[in-house]
């Protein structure tokens, strides 16, 4: 990883809105009220780093054995309905963040791929994505909550390639 | 060593327990890492561990300064936010207008999963319904502003972006109107507030 990744404009967002809650909190509630914050953003994070580094150890390793390089091929214009599920599920494996999964759409579209394949795939990632799921969803959210989410976004991805599919002659005119 | 035997002590403390996280899914998800790492040994070697060990850590050195800056946003937000109005918002009885305001919520969220996941704990904790949760994260997921304009118009393209984009405004509403059905099938509850 480069240097500019880690500190890409993200980061300094992030803080930025740190800095300004911490500011509201002060004004609004005075010093207790960042105590109290802070107490509550350390029990969360202890709780979370009981499960997160174990957690995004077995999606690395998972990742490892079905490498996204496996992805692609079956996606080109032509590929109707059968090639928007294919990208929405080859988006789910895609075991990483935007930095991984934009360059690979990318790649997918100069390899032949149709722009409705690849926002079925780019949205089965967005929604799907296994090594998110695995995680932080699971070990946060629990096994439950999971099945309710996984199970009303499973068409989802699909529904966004045949409406990309319905949308694209006309902006590829502008 | 002692750095090692704290940390677990730390993780697995029981008394600061508050929301079922602990010693149990500790030692869990220490079991199935340890099982994930022999898994990729055995089908890819050395080589399959190492790669998977570098990205790992490459990903964690990424992910920690962003994960204590989401945790203290949520943290701030906690205070700020009493969880009554998140839960007249958010809560079983919003109905349609809860998916609304928090696929609306979930579309200006800045930030990547770091920021996303410590604010829906806040939110489940606060009474938010399994379908305003649900709506909230697709709306995340597939309409925030900051990866559109960091990701997608640089890489893609605006007429690609746009295309995207368009084709995303229905899905966190379709997800959030599934899930109220769904989760009452499955069991999921509502987190009720004191």
């Amino acid at each position: 990883m480069s240097s500019n990744e880690f500190f890409d404009p993200s980061m300094i967002v992030l803080w930025g809105l740190v800095a300004l809650l911490a500011g509201i909190t002060v004004w609004k509630k005075g010093k207790g009220g960042i105590a109290a914050g802070l107490r509550s953003s350390w029990e969360m994070f202890r709780q979370i780093m009981c499960v997160i580094p174990f957690a995004m150890l077995v999606a690395y390793m998972l990742a490892e054995v079905f490498p996204s390089e496996l992805i692609g091929g079956w996606l080109g214009e032509g590929s109707g309905v059968l090639g928007l599920v294919i990208a929405s599920f080859s988006g789910a494996f895609v075991p990483s963040g935007p930095f991984v999964s934009f360059p690979i759409a990318i790649t997918l579209l100069h390899s032949g791929a149709g722009v409705p394949q690849l926002v079925a795939f780019v949205t089965g990632w967005a929604l799907l994505a296994v090594h998110r799921v695995l995680a932080l969803e699971l070990p946060l959210m629990g096994a439950r909550f999971v099945a309710v989410r996984l199970g009303v976004s499973i068409g989802l991805p699909t529904i966004a390639g045949a409406t990309a599919y319905v949308l694209w002659p006309y902006l590829a005119q502008l | 060593m002692p750095l090692i035997k704290g940390y677990i002590l730390a993780a697995t403390d029981t008394k600061m327990r508050v929301s079922g996280i602990g010693a149990r899914q500790f030692f869990i998800w220490m079991g199935v890492a340890v099982g994930a790492v022999a898994l990729c040994w055995f089908l890819r070697g050395d080589e399959g561990v190492e790669n998977g060990t570098i990205n790992y850590a490459n990903q964690m050195l990424f992910l920690l300064p962003r994960l204590v800056a989401g945790l203290l946003v949520s943290g701030f937000t906690q205070i700020l936010v009493p969880r009554s109005v998140i839960a007249s918002w958010l809560g079983d009885k919003s109905g349609f207008k809860g998916i609304l305001v928090a696929t609306a919520v979930g579309a200006v969220s800045p930030g990547g999963p770091m920021v996303a996941f410590p604010l829906v704990l806040v939110l489940r904790n606060g009474g938010a319904s399994a379908a305003s949760l649900i709506a909230f994260m697709t709306a995340w997921v597939t309409l925030s502003f900051h990866r559109v304009i960091t990701w997608e118009i640089s890489l893609m393209g605006p007429e690609i972006a746009t295309v995207r984009y368009l084709s995303s405004i229905s899905l966190a509403i379709i997800a959030g109107l599934l899930a109220a059905p769904l989760a009452r099938a499955i069991g999921y509850t509502t987190r009720s507030v004191e």
